[in-house]
């Protein structure tokens, strides 16, 4: 089962990896949209407000979706537009080339569609003998070169200009192409609108469809959609039914997100109005071709998959992305070996794999679905908050029950045992981890035997709190009362950052508690095996809830963790009786992460900490979750509790390893690729290294050979003896 | 208020790439042909009035953009007055000049009616287009523009276009190069105070 599409994903990064034009092309464009995108949301921008809006409206909008499409429908006849129903791929593409076949059609022009992608269309055409052109610049490069486009606005952005003059060269018959964008480009121009002009057929997709006027809205840059729109004497508009929207108002947060989240645009150069009955300036309305035919605008609708999706409370988000991209600018994978290694048509990313589940099935995203780490850096960019590494973890979740889970994904999920059989035999385990025949077992596992593995330790964070006789509280009345979570990591691996945990909040004025409690569940869900998360998710609750009404909080040394308890415990526990208890919410708002919860306690006064100055600088990693939880700079903040300390934060997307992810075999150079980014940061400044997450600690460990802090650590050592 | 707007719309017009003049209903026709510049094919949409006869009498190679009309009595026999060869006439000429619904002033963009007139191709296959707006059509932004056309959309049969900036694309390595398959440059000539 590990073995077959692993390899071919391993062959595919490492072809990728290897590709140093690839890599810098993609470097380049990657971290310009990303900028692009943020510098889009000035401060007085009310981006949180606009994404609620999106989200609620795309919610609504599905919900009505029957009822929107029988009058969208109603709207497109009235106006003389043909409205077709299409439940597969098939049926769009049998009726779009019948479409062509009825008016003799020899060329079609193309504008991007990713539908059109999705169904295979240009195939289905060109075997008819049509001849089909993309018109968009960066999809006519990618059909020249006979490939698929490899990011969802900027189809060609894996190539270099080199790459492009020599398709040129090759493809169009230019001996001497221009060396400059502007040249290239051009060309293009030149040699599409001769096509504009004779084609028979124009096919474009839609960004959204107003049910209550018919009109159907596309946005672009370059022209080419409308000049597909308004100039063959047919039209044909593929659109998946989930850009359906009530009402023509209801385009504005719409509108105002789409265009910035994708090019970093207040607007796009285009957003096209199509009426009902076709986009048509008036002299071509009278019949151009002197055929005697009327002009045409077909409408198809698609579902291929959308509507079992509407109807499936787990993954029913996906079908709120507008497909501006903005994901895949931010997905560490994605920015390091680009969209063709996913090999999944057409949609890349961790949101391509969701595609690929609904509209192409178990296989197709089963072959993907491990390039997702989870990390959820998407999911802050994302126009409509769809919680990609959700929907990932779901797919993964069905896979397994199809497919069954492998014993790697077995052994990754079980921290928490791994822990418990391996600290009491601490010493053996260690060595043994490095034996040729445990490397063995590993690699056959799919771990790549050269990853280090944690170092477990005789005593448990757990026993050390035991033997110390439990919490110490202070002569002072605390005035905060603190769970600290004893994770897996922490508690097996890790003991000293716990108890540099304790120590500090103790010294802070905090009394610590301790308890036994289940794994968070995180590392279970990255596999994709959800039902024991579900149990320790409820026996958490009933743990730490009652802590809670009791006036405790949770802090957090792992921010994974903190993850879970905050975030992913309520969509674990959606559509179970536990969903409505009231403790889920308190443990929302009552769980920190530990630099959080110290930082803002001594900010607000309500803890007090001593610190002595420490030297030299310190340079911080922030972890992803701490990142999308929106806490990204706590560490940095609570190491500036430090008197004089020099802090400095690295801007890296991620460390790479995350998690388990690092571990698999087929991922591991991967990992590697893309903590270069962060250990290049690294290299370039002296100073303590600080990480609050264990596999970003071991990443920098092993890639960048720096020792790691966690922030607890540091703000140990520099505390002053007690007054 | 006014002119906080135009002032805003000239710089987020400028932003994306395009150009805003103010001139006064009397200047309209001079500052039209001052920006024409070049000599070549242009092409004036019918929703402009006399702009066409105007531009002739400046000199400017100027044609009706529709079909419907008669060629002015001056114009030499190439005029693109039949259906059938007035796309290839628009992508022959220099310049399209249109008239605009409204304008935006948040994003520098112009409204087109893309279905009523010619507006649509006038605006797209030239590799100039200006664009005459008055400037009592400005709109704040989006949300406002959105209501404007909510209520013109709503028999079905209207469609638009918002513009903002010419034609454009950063396919190739992210840089960014004017001029893909519409207008190479945008003008915009606000008509101060206009009706």
């Amino acid at each position: 089962m590990q073995g077959h599409e692993h390899r071919r994903t391993q062959a595919e990064i490492g072809r990728a990896l290897a590709d140093p034009t690839l890599r810098s092309t993609l470097r380049r464009a990657m971290a310009t949209l990303y900028e692009r995108r943020a510098s889009a949301f000035p401060p007085g921008f009310d981006v949180e407000g606009h994404r609620s809006r999106a989200r609620a409206l795309k919610e609504q909008a599905l919900a009505r979706n029957p009822e929107l499409l029988a009058e969208l429908e109603e709207r497109i006849s009235a106006a003389g537009g043909r409205f077709f129903f299409a439940r597969t791929g098939e049926d769009a593409r049998r009726y779009i080339a019948g479409v062509a076949r009825a008016v003799d059609a020899r060329l079609v022009v193309k504008s991007k569609s990713m539908t059109s992608e999705e169904i295979g269309l240009n195939r289905e055409l060109e075997s008819l003998g049509i001849e089909v052109v993309e018109t968009d610049l960066g999809e006519r490069i990618i059909q020249l070169a006979g490939e698929h486009p490899s990011h969802l606005i900027a189809p060609a952005i894996h190539k270099s200009k080199r790459e492009i003059m020599q398709l040129f060269r090759e493809k169009m018959g230019i001996a001497d192409p221009p060396s400059d964008a502007e040249g290239l480009t051009r060309l293009v121009r030149q040699d599409l609108r001769s096509r504009f002009l004779r084609a028979d057929v124009g096919v474009t997709g839609g960004n959204f469809v107003v049910a209550e006027t018919g009109t159907l809205v596309l946005l672009e840059n370059e022209g080419n959609i409308r000049l597909s729109t308004e100039l063959p004497p047919v039209h044909v508009a593929l659109v998946g039914l989930e850009k359906i929207v009530p009402r023509f108002t209801d385009l504005a947060p719409l509108l105002e997100l789409l265009p910035r989240s994708a090019t970093g645009q207040i607007l796009s150069t285009y957003v096209s109005f199509v009426p009902a009955g076709g986009a048509c300036s008036e002299v071509l309305r009278t019949d151009r071709a002197g055929t005697g035919r009327d002009r045409e605008f077909h409408l198809v609708i698609l579902d291929n998959g959308r509507r079992a999706t509407a109807a499936d409370p787990e993954l029913r988000e996906l079908l709120y992305c507008i497909r501006c991209g903005a994901c895949l600018n931010a997905c560490a994978p994605y920015r390091n070996v680009g969209g063709h290694v996913y090999g999944v048509e057409p949609y890349p990313g961790g949101i391509g794999c969701a595609w690929a589940y609904v509209t192409k099935g178990h296989a197709e995203a089963k072959s993907i679905n491990g390039l997702c780490t989870t990390c959820s850096r998407c999911t802050e960019v994302c126009p409509t908050k769809v919680d990609i590494p959700w929907l990932n973890t779901v797919v993964k979740q069905r896979n397994n029950r199809e497919f069954g889970a492998g014993l790697r994904q077995r052994i990754f999920a079980r921290t928490d045992l791994l822990g418990a059989a391996l600290s009491p035999v601490a010493p053996v385990a260690n060595a043994g981890l490095r034996s040729p025949p445990a490397r063995l077992s590993l690699g056959l596992l799919g771990i790549d035997p050269d990853k280090r593995m944690p170092r477990y330790e005789r005593e448990t964070f757990l026993e050390w709190h035991a033997r110390r006789g439990g919490a110490a509280i202070g002569a002072s009345a605390p005035g905060h009362k603190v769970v600290l979570f004893a994770d897996c990591f922490m508690n097996h691996n890790l003991p000293h950052v716990g108890k540099a945990a304790v120590e500090v909040l103790e010294a802070a004025g905090a009394e610590v508690a301790v308890l036994h409690t289940p794994c968070c569940g995180r590392p279970a869900m990255s596999q994709g095996l959800l039902a024991m998360p579900r149990r320790w998710a409820l026996q958490n609750l009933s743990i730490l809830g009652p802590m809670i009404e009791d006036g405790y909080d949770v802090v957090c040394i792992e921010p994974s963790c903190l993850s879970a308890l905050r975030d992913d415990y309520a969509r674990l526990l959606e559509r179970t009786p536990a969903a409505a208890d009231p403790r889920l919410a308190l443990l929302q708002a009552h769980s920190y992460d530990f630099s959080e919860y110290v930082s803002a306690g001594v900010r607000d006064g309500s803890l007090a900490l001593h610190l002595a100055p420490l030297d030299g600088a310190f340079v911080v990693h922030g972890h992803c979750h701490q990142k999308s939880l929106g806490i990204g700079s706590a560490p940095a903040d609570a190491l500036r509790l430090i008197p004089g300390a020099t802090v400095h934060e690295t801007d890296a997307l991620c460390c790479g390893m995350v998690g388990s992810f690092g571990y698999k075999r087929e991922y591991s150079a991967l990992s590697r690729a893309i903590g270069e980014e962060l250990f290049g940061q690294l290299r370039a400044r002296d100073g303590q290294v600080v990480a609050s997450g264990i596999s970003c600690r071991s990443q920098i460990e092993q890639g960048a050979g720096r020792t790691v802090l966690h922030p607890a650590e540091v703000l140990r050592r520099a505390l002053l003896p007690s007054r | 208020m006014t002119d906080d707007l135009t002032a805003t719309f000239m710089t987020a017009l400028s932003a994306c790439g395009g150009s805003c003049f103010v001139v006064s209903p009397e200047e309209l026709a001079d500052a039209v042909a001052a920006i024409v510049g070049e000599p070549g094919l242009v092409l004036v949409g019918p929703e402009l009035g006399s702009l066409e006869r105007e531009l002739l009498a400046r000199g400017v190679d100027a044609r009706p953009g529709c079909s419907g009309e008669p060629a002015p009595a001056t114009a030499p026999s190439v005029a693109p007055t039949a259906a059938a060869d007035f796309a290839d006439a628009a992508t022959r000429a220099t310049c399209g000049i249109t008239g605009a619904l409204f304008g935006i002033a948040a994003s520098g963009t112009v409204a087109i009616d893309s279905r009523g007139g010619n507006a649509g191709l006038l605006s797209c296959l030239p590799p100039h287009h200006i664009v005459v707006l008055s400037e009592r059509l400005m709109e704040r932004d989006l949300t406002a523009a959105l209501g404007v056309l909510a209520r013109e959309a709503s028999d079905g049969g209207a469609g638009f276009v918002l513009i903002s900036g010419p034609s454009r694309t950063s396919d190739i390595e992210m840089m960014s190069v004017l001029g893909v398959h519409g207008p190479l440059r945008l003008d915009v000539v606000v008509v101060r105070g206009e009706r």
